[in-house]
C-alpha cells in the first residue's frame, strides 16, 4: 500500500498540472489561450504551472508568431507521457486496494 | 464497531487536542472529503481516546487515516481527468433536439415529396424537372435542419457557459464535411449520368459516414446514428426505387429517435 502512493508522482499532485497534463495527453497541440480557456485559471497560475512542467521535460514548448503577435502551443513529452500513465496507473491501483 | 467509526471518532477527538496539530488537520480534512457525518455519542467517545493512543504509536492506522483521505482526492483527481481529456477533444454542446427537428422536417419533405408525386414512390421514372423539384425542396429542407441546429447548439452552449466555437467544434465541422462533401460531388455525377435511383442510397451512405467520422469528436452516440443510415443506405442500393422510404427512415425516423435519446441522455442534466 505505501508503496503505492510512492508511486504517485509530486509533479502531478496539483489540479492544474493534473488538467494541463489530461489536455495534453489527448490533443496534439494545444495552444495557450486553449489551456486557459478549458481549465478557466489566470495567466500566472497557468503559467508558472506550465513553467514548472516544462522544466521537469514533461511538456515542450513551440514559440511561433501568428499576425505578429506570439503564439505558444504545448505538446506532451515521451517521458511525460510516461510518467503521467505511471501516475494514472498508481491512482488506479491505490482504489483497487481497498 | 467498523474501522470507519474508529477513524471517526478519533477524528472528533482530535480536534479537541490541538497540541496533536498534524493528526488534528489531516483527520479533519478526512471527514470533510468523505461527507461523513459526526454523532459524538458516547461509544464514539469511548473510541476516541483508544483512537488517539494508536495514532501516535500505532503508524498503520496514521497511515489508514491518510489513506481514505487520499482515495477520495484521488477519486476527484480522476473525476477531473477524464472531464478535461473529454471536454478538451469532444465538442460537448450539441443539442439533441436538433436532431428532432431535422427528423421532422424530413418528415414534411417526404410528406410533399410523396403528394408531388401522386403517392407513386416504387419507381424512378422522373424527369429532370422533378429532380429539380426535389433538389430544391432538399436545399430548403437541409438549410432549416442546419439552422435550427445550429439555434439550439447555441442555446445549450450558452445555458453550459461554454464557448460555442472552439477547436473541437472546428473538428466536428472539418469531419463531418470531408465525406459530406465527397458524397454530394458524387451524386452530381450520377445525375449527370442519369443515375438517379442511386442518389437516395449514395446519400444515404455518405451521410452515415460522416456521421461515423465525426463521433470522435462529438458524442459517441452519433456514431450508432451513422451506422444505422449506412445500413439504410446499402439496403436500398439495392431495392432501387424505395428511394423515399429509405430516406424518410433515415432522415426522419432515426433522427427523431436518436434526437429524443439525446435530449434524455444529455441535455437534460
Amino acid at each position: 500500500m505505501k508503496d503505492i502512493v510512492n508511486q504517485l508522482n509530486k509533479a502531478f499532485e496539483n489540479r492544474i498540472r493534473l488538467g494541463i497534463m489530461s489536455i495534453l495527453m489527448v490533443n496534439e497541440h494545444v495552444s495557450y489561450n486553449r489551456l486557459k480557456e478549458l481549465l478557466g485559471v489566470t495567466d500566472g497560475n497557468l503559467a508558472s504551472h506550465l513553467k514548472a512542467l516544462e522544466k521537469l521535460d514533461y511538456i515542450l514548448v513551440e514559440k511561433s508568431f501568428v499576425d505578429r503577435k506570439p503564439h505558444t502551443t504545448y505538446n506532451v513529452s515521451k517521458l511525460g507521457r510516461q510518467s503521467f500513465k505511471e501516475h494514472i496507473d498508481a491512482l488506479e491501483n491505490l482504489l483497487k486496494t481497498k | 464497531m467498523s474501522c470507519g467509526q474508529v477513524l471517526i471518532g478519533g477524528g472528533f477527538f482530535a480536534i479537541s487536542l490541538l497540541p496533536y496539530n498534524l493528526e488534528c488537520n489531516i483527520i479533519c480534512q478526512t471527514d470533510n472529503a468523505t461527507g461523513l457525518s459526526l454523532s459524538p455519542s458516547f461509544n464514539s467517545y469511548f473510541f476516541l481516546s483508544f483512537c488517539l493512543f494508536f495514532l501516535n504509536k500505532s503508524p498503520t492506522l496514521k497511515f489508514k487515516v491518510l489513506s481514505i483521505m487520499d482515495r477520495t482526492e484521488q477519486l476527484e483527481a480522476i473525476r477531473d481527468i477524464r472531464k478535461m481529456m473529454n471536454r478538451s477533444v469532444r465538442f460537448l454542446s450539441l443539442s439533441g433536439l436538433s436532431g428532432v427537428f431535422a427528423g421532422i422536417y424530413a418528415l414534411i419533405a417526404g410528406f410533399i415529396v410523396f403528394t408531388y408525386t401522386k403517392g407513386i414512390l416504387l419507381w424512378d421514372t422522373y424527369s429532370l424537372k422533378d429532380i429539380e423539384f426535389f433538389v430544391a425542396l432538399g436545399t430548403v429542407t437541409l438549410i432549416l435542419a442546419v439552422s435550427t441546429a445550429f439555434l439550439l447548439t447555441r442555446r445549450k452552449a450558452k445555458r453550459e457557459g461554454a464557448r460555442l466555437w472552439d477547436e473541437s467544434a472546428k473538428n466536428v465541422l472539418i469531419n463531418l464535411c470531408i465525406p459530406l462533401i465527397v458524397g454530394g460531388i458524387l451524386c452530381i455525377a450520377l445525375v449527370s449520368h442519369g443515375l438517379n435511383g442511386l442518389l437516395a442510397p449514395t446519400t444515404l451512405i455518405f451521410y452515415g459516414l460522416s456521421l461515423v467520422n465525426a463521433s470522435k469528436y462529438t458524442f459517441s452516440t452519433i456514431r450508432q446514428l451513422g451506422m444505422i443510415e449506412i445500413v439504410l443506405g446499402l439496403l436500398n442500393s439495392f431495392f432501387i426505387g424505395f428511394g423515399l422510404v429509405f430516406w424518410v427512415a433515415g432522415f426522419g425516423v432515426f433522427h427523431i429517435i436518436y434526437g429524443i435519446y439525446m435530449y434524455y441522455k444529455y441535455d437534460r442534466a
